[in-house]
């Protein structure tokens, strides 16, 4: 390999389209197949739950449900979006059967469209919009979050609840959730990372990088990057008043409550019924909550504005 | 898919600077009735693009609506007649099966049991190529997402085929 002072040939990315497209009908599939499952054991939000940190009481269920509720409240504070008045269009990316697109519409009493790639989440998502009477507000359809079917700026609110996994090309990704959000709207996104890299550091060790790795693989994630490179992202973009957190304490307390209901009785029949996908998705639970100890996944929020 | 969500969505094939609105091509419309909720209507009539949606519902079988787009004296008054029609084209029409179609191009979105499917095929998305800067000649493999975040601000993009 010759370095020189000149520009680099170019690359082209016509395999990289090819493999992207792999990994949409992966997701599609893997959603299709695993959505039915979660939505009976666990409900609409198909997110971490948000706690207090170092609790130890054991939950209920019910506990758990309120705290998916409580992640999108927290989610909102901390993006500051609190006035009812100024939302009237959310666009829900990655919606998953809906569970957001639903509470947010509610609370605001706004207009909310959510896309996925999963048709089954796409049905299932209206369904439960009509049996809630909230279809006049909330729809869903299916769509890609990396070429998003809808003009520049007409959303006040643009929301990625746990989808940033999922897209392989993650500046396009936030250039799309930039292009959709109107002037002076906001931007939220709610991911797994993984850690932030030290100065100076190229590349997570080669243990970590392993572990993400073998993650990656059931759950169709295409690669992680950290909270930083989501930062660097949106300020390439000149967004204003970009706040971000680790919230990975504040969800230590969920992936062992999803491996507990998925050892039940219901939840091992369930898995059982539902398929090869939802079996190993829920083989490698315990990967997670390994790459949450060691420090390689992060839970992180980040938000912003865009300029007026 | 009711009309308040096809006041959204737009056809954003590479190179396309038209996509909206998507013309309605109506195979099987379904009418269903939803509590009328004036206050959401006036909350939503600012951000609704009207011409649109009076096409829009015309496809559907739907011809009560103004041409022009009624000012605001209409909507806070207390006469609810516009309202109504307003609710029933934008929320109670829904297109069961049929197709949206892009405007510019013709391109149909398929549209069964009311979800539409605007997914691109991938010679109708943008194609990126990147120089990488950091690698001489050699032809880059994006190896990390790090690359990948890295090689935005050097990417152009081209609305050519790529070979």
């Amino acid at each position: 390999m010759t370095t020189t002072a000149s520009r680099g040939s170019v690359a082209v990315t016509a395999a990289a389209a090819s493999s992207a497209e792999a990994l949409r009908e992966g997701i599609a599939e893997f959603y299709n197949e695993t959505s039915g499952l979660w939505d009976e054991i666990w409900g609409d939000h198909m997110h971490h739950g948000f706690y207090d940190p170092d609790s130890s009481v054991q939950l209920s269920d019910s506990g758990h449900r309120e705290a998916q509720i409580r992640m999108i409240e927290e989610s909102l504070r901390f993006a500051g979006v609190t006035e009812e008045k100024k939302i009237k269009r959310v666009v829900d990316v990655g919606c998953g059967i809906g569970g957001s697109s639903r509470y947010i519409a509610s609370k605001f009493g706004a207009e909310c469209i959510g896309i996925t790639l999963s048709p089954v989440q796409a049905k299932r998502a209206n369904d439960l919009a009509t049996a809630q009477s909230l279809s006049h507000k909330v729809s869903f359809q299916v769509a890609d979050a990396l070429d998003q079917p809808f003009e520049d700026g007409i959303s006040d609110l643009v929301w990625s609840m746990e989808s940033g996994e999922h897209m392989p090309d993650k500046a396009k990704f936030v250039k799309e959730l930039v292009r959709v959000t109107a002037p002076g709207g906001r931007i939220i996104i709610v991911t797994w990372c993984h850690r932030n890299l030290s100065p100076g550091e190229e590349a997570l060790q080669p243990w970590e990088q392993n572990l993400l790795d073998r993650i990656c693989k059931t759950f169709y994630l295409p690669a992680w990057c950290s909270t930083t490179d989501y930062v660097e992202l949106l300020q390439s973009l000149s967004l204003q008043d970009i706040k971000y957190a680790d919230w990975s304490e504040n969800v230590a307390p969920f992936w062992p409550a999803v491996i507990r209901t998925a050892l039940t009785w219901k939840g091992l029949v369930s898995l059982l019924r539902s398929g090869m996908k939802s079996i190993k998705g829920a083989l490698t639970m315990p990967l997670m909550i390994e790459g949450y100890k060691k420090g390689v996944i992060k839970f992180g929020i980040i938000t912003c504005q865009k300029p007026l | 898919m009711r009309l308040i969500t096809h006041n959204m969505l737009s056809c954003n094939i590479k190179g396309v600077t038209n996509g909206f609105p998507l013309k309605i091509e109506a195979e099987k419309v379904v009418e269903k009735e939803v509590d009328f909720n004036p206050d959401f209507l006036r909350h939503m009539f600012a951000k609704i693009e009207w011409k649109a949606l009076v096409e829009a519902a015309r496809s559907m079988g739907y011809a009560e609506l103004p041409e022009d787009s009624p000012d605001a004296t209409v909507i806070e008054s207390a006469d609810e007649t516009f309202l109504r029609k307003l609710h029933h084209a934008l929320l109670e029409l829904h297109l069961e099966e049929g197709a949206l179609v892009c405007p510019e191009t013709g391109r149909k979105f398929p549209v069964n049991k009311g979800i539409p499917n605007m997914l691109l095929h991938e010679d109708e998305v943008k194609q990126t190529v990147c120089i990488d800067l950091r690698k001489g000649n050699e032809p880059t493999r994006i190896r990390s997402p790090k690359d990948r975040v890295l090689m935005q601000d050097v990417c152009i993009d081209l609305s050519l085929q790529v070979p």
